[in-house]
């Protein structure tokens, strides 16, 4: 009832759309070619400490100037573009494979199957998932992989819940049963047909969900219980350039803090559009 | 004449051929005139134009007049009235002209109160000219039923009350576009017995568009028959089922399975109906029909005047009948591109 | 067809007193199906008639084993096809229950899987039955069906309605059943594109001696295309015999109506609105 078929939106407003998607879309392949080349475009390794130019600002030598220790910014934030992409790639395929697993089975075997899997992923839910991780941390010890896997577990649950409904009424569609009268198995059913056919729309959701992950990650490596130093995580990066803030200094804490908001919009806005058109195709 | 469209064409950006060809079509007040054809023949958007609704970025040709009015001519409130009073559509399915969360008699009350408009005397009596109306839909109960929302009622119930809906504003005109499709047969022959009722206490005339030629030509006085954005062939209802005279008409007639004593055999049209893809540089029925000579493909189609009235879209029509091409069709000549040649099938005695 | 031989004088397919309650989200329940029998021989053809809400389609669902019967049998070639427990069975049996019976849907938009193309459909189904040539066999298919190496590699989408009908029926034929259940099969097709498929079919039926279950609510239809017929109404059965017997001399108050309800020369509407208030006396007296 809400939804306006993109037909019917006024031209300008359309284009005006399209032009905000092309503009995150472009950044957002800014960002990554910039992390794989890091290293030729990095005016210095990451690492680099410089204590006679500690807390320089922009000039030539360092375009965004350097931090307490003196190791420069643009260098730090094009190699830490490196993990904060990477780290929520893995989270998120450690949580769909989780949570595109459980939420199949849940649709697809209904009954107390779905009840015991839809009340688990409720509670899961409803329980906040940094709290969750830093529980998790709390027992087996801070690190990225911690981090990651436990952030993968705390994701999983709402994708489980996206796959059991997008599940249900694809489960609904007759090729299935078509499958099931010519005595196929449910579980060669379910890996071979259904989920491959789900997986546009969770793709489309995955996408949404890639700024959350890399902001969640961001947090726990500002707390302390993700990425370690001397690594060039930008949730890192923010949490040592804080204390910079009180000598004047705010470009340590400002570049990584700007880099994360950016591609977090960014990654909503082309997500939006991305569900938009994965979810609604065919 | 209450509705007249005249030589009407509809060129669509892109399309191969025009979405409709020099479509003339004619309703009476007081007539029932069917409208058939096959998914993509052009009768829904024929029905339109009597509303000028068209697709997005059309070019049109021709008129069409209701009442004598220039339809395609009016913008702003004047197109606004003309839609809202002179004619009304009734669709397919009555669940997607129904809001689900509110009542029966909103649907109703909004359609002859001006929304926002209307003190609460009015409203008043609008609900009571909204029970009226359903009790002349033959819905049972009408106080009752103004309290209830669409899913407490059943598709025939539904289709009533949109039909009230449309006869809400008073219409002269009633567009029912595949109106009693989705309906069971027996919920189907009530609702046509409605507005054959209808018809004649309020003196409607009636486009009537179905894809089944059994039954516009068994309930509608006349009927039209569409093929590719043409119409092939206008006939008095009664003459179609003994003397269809379109080699398109007749196969539609052969190839549906008909209930009655003798065994017929069904004589399938080969090959598929044209999409917006396929151009015709002549006749768009050649390539499917059994009588086609080469000529065919060239002749651009006319209406053709025929002996008893009305007329039909082909070239061989004025050929001498006894032995001829649209006499008695010789079995099994039906050569189709696409499917193997397979001889036609005995009906099951 | 497959191995199985019939037991001597049994019909090849036996359905008896099959019920089917579905629970409602009320709390309440519906009985879809109730106390549903017939038989059907090799290589015959019955038909399920009924409106909407009749029952037909779970009756086919329940044949197809798409829904499991809350009471009654459904038995093939003397074999009982919902004996074994749900989930307890094994490859090989779900294999040759998919070969007593294939089903073809109403709507072909939605009953074919739209990521694979026509050959890779039936690819999917020879393999799965292990069938030895499987290359020449979805070209003899197809071809049985009047589909071309066009179409083969074709998606859904890039078919007609009639053409997807086709893929649908070779779909089913590739496990080469003894029986096939048509669920409105021609319901959603163009006129002329109907006629075809009700050809078709009576080739197939012709061709290879497969029984059909021709589930519709087109009385015409049906009279074309079976021998017996089933009429039902709000889940139970009203009148079943011979088509012809049945069609031409109806018993039952409601399939006299369900007749004059079939628009023909000289039809008046109102006398079917007469006709279904008469049965609805009948039924209350």
């Amino acid at each position: 009832m809400t939804a306006v078929p993109a037909g019917l939106l006024p031209v300008g407003k359309r284009s005006r759309r399209s032009a905000g998607t092309t503009v995150a879309a472009g950044f957002l392949g800014l960002v990554v070619l910039a992390a794989v080349f890091a290293p030729p475009l990095a005016p210095y390794p990451p690492d680099a400490v410089d204590l006679s130019s500690s807390l320089v600002g922009t000039g030539p030598e360092h375009p965004l100037g350097t931090d307490a220790s003196g190791q420069d910014l643009l260098s730090r934030v094009l190699y830490g573009a490196r993990t904060s992409l990477i780290a929520p790639v893995l989270l998120l395929a450690f949580a769909s494979v989780l949570g595109v697993a459980l939420g199949t089975l849940a649709a697809w075997r209904g009954g107390w199957v779905d009840t015991l899997v839809s009340r688990a992923t409720d509670v899961m839910y409803a329980f906040p998932g940094l709290l969750f991780v830093v529980l998790i941390i709390a027992v087996f010890g801070a690190g990225m992989t911690t981090s990651v896997l436990g952030l993968g577990l705390a994701f999983a649950p709402t994708i489980a819940k996206y796959t059991r409904s997008v599940a249900l009424s694809e489960r609904a569609k007759p090729y299935i049963d078509a499958y099931r009268v010519q005595g196929m198995g449910g579980a060669r059913i379910c890996v071979r047909h259904l989920v491959p056919n789900l997986a546009r729309s969770i793709a489309g959701y995955l996408v949404v969900l890639f700024g959350e992950a890399l902001m969640s990650l961001a947090t726990l490596s500002y707390l302390g219980f993700g990425a370690q130093p001397p690594s060039s995580d930008w949730g890192l990066m923010v949490q040592e350039g804080q204390s910079a803030i009180v000598q004047g200094a705010l470009l340590p804490a400002l570049v990584p803090g700007t880099a994360i908001a950016a591609v977090v919009v960014a990654f909503n806005v082309v997500g939006v559009r991305a569900a938009d058109r994965l979810g609604s195709r065919r | 004449m209450l509705l007249d469209i005249e030589n009407l064409t509809v060129h669509l950006p892109g399309a191969a051929r025009p979405l409709l060809a020099e479509v003339s079509l004619r309703v009476r007040t007081g007539e029932v005139v069917g409208l058939v054809g096959e998914s993509g023949s052009g009768k829904s958007t024929t029905a339109k134009a009597a509303l000028s609704i068209l697709p997005d970025g059309a070019r049109t040709v021709g008129r069409v007049l209701v009442d004598g009015a220039d339809v395609l001519s009016m913008t702003g409130t004047r197109l606004r009235e003309h839609r809202a009073g002179t004619v009304a559509m009734v669709h397919q399915d009555p669940g997607s002209a129904l809001n689900p969360v509110r009542r029966v008699g909103d649907f109703l009350v909004e359609r002859l109160v001006r929304p926002g408009e209307g003190s609460g005397k009015e409203r008043r009596r609008a609900l009571g000219t909204a029970i009226e109306l359903l009790d002349a839909v033959g819905l049972p109960d009408p106080e009752r039923r103004v309290g209830q929302r669409p899913h407490e009622m059943s598709g025939g119930m539904l289709q009533r009350v949109v039909i009230a809906g449309a006869l809400a504003a008073e219409p002269r005109l009633l567009l029912a576009d595949e109106a009693t499709s989705a309906l069971d047969v027996t919920t189907q022959a009530e609702i046509l017995a409605l507005l054959r009722t209808l018809r004649e206490q309020r003196e409607l005339g009636m486009l009537f568009i179905t894809h089944d030629l059994h039954l516009a030509a068994a309930y509608c006085d006349r009927v039209y028959v569409m093929y590719a954005g043409r119409v092939v062939e206008e006939q008095q209802a009664r003459r179609l089922f003994a003397d269809a005279r379109h080699p398109y008409t007749r196969g539609l007639l052969d190839c549906s399975p008909e209930l009655g004593g003798t065994p017929r055999t069904i004589r399938p049209i080969p090959g598929r109906p044209p999409s917006l893809a396929d151009a015709f540089p002549g006749c768009p029925f050649a390539a499917r029909c059994a009588h086609s000579e080469p000529a065919c493909e060239t002749w651009t189609p006319e209406p053709l005047p025929l002996a008893g009235g009305g007329t039909a879209a082909c070239r061989r029509i004025g050929e001498p009948r006894p032995g001829g091409p649209l006499g008695e069709p010789e079995a099994g000549t039906a050569e189709d591109p696409e499917q193997p040649a397979v001889p036609a099938v005995r009906s099951t005695p | 067809m497959n191995g199985n031989s019939p037991q001597d004088g049994a019909p090849l397919l036996m359905v008896e007193g099959l019920r089917k309650t579905f629970r409602l989200p009320g709390g309440g329940t519906l009985t879809a199906a109730d106390q549903i029998s017939f038989t059907l021989p090799e290589g015959g053809s019955v038909g399920i008639v009924g409106e909407s809400g009749s029952g037909k389609s779970t009756v086919a669902r329940m044949l197809a084993g798409l829904e499991r019967p809350d009471a009654g049998t459904v038995t093939v070639n003397g074999r009982d096809r919902h004996s074994a427990r749900r989930g307890t069975r094994s490859r090989r049996d779900r294999l040759a229950r998919a070969r007593e019976i294939q089903m073809v849907f109403q709507d072909p938009y939605v009953s074919l899987d739209p990521r694979l193309t026509a050959g890779q459909c039936l690819r999917t189904a020879l393999r799965l039955h292990g069938h030895p040539a499987v290359e020449d066999r979805i070209r003899s298919l197809l071809d049985r069906v009047g589909l071309g190496a066009r179409e083969a590699e074709a998606r859904p989408h890039e078919l007609s309605g009639g053409q997807r009908q086709r893929l649908a029926i070779a779909r089913a034929l590739a496990v080469d059943p003894c029986i096939l259940v048509l669920d409105e099969a021609v319901a959603a097709l163009d006129v002329s594109i109907q006629a075809q498929i009700l050809q078709l079919l009576a080739g197939i039926r012709e061709d290879t001696g497969v029984a059909l279950v021709f589930v519709s609510h087109d009385l015409a239809v049906v009279q074309h295309i079976t021998d017996e017929t089933v009429v039902m109404r709000r889940g139970t059965v009203v009148e079943q015999g011979p088509t012809d017997r049945v069609l031409r001399t109806p018993r039952h108050a409601y399939t006299r109506l369900l007749l004059t309800s079939v628009p023909h020369q000289d039809w008046d509407p109102s006398e079917v609105v007469r006709a279904r208030a008469e049965a609805a006396e009948a039924e209350a007296a």
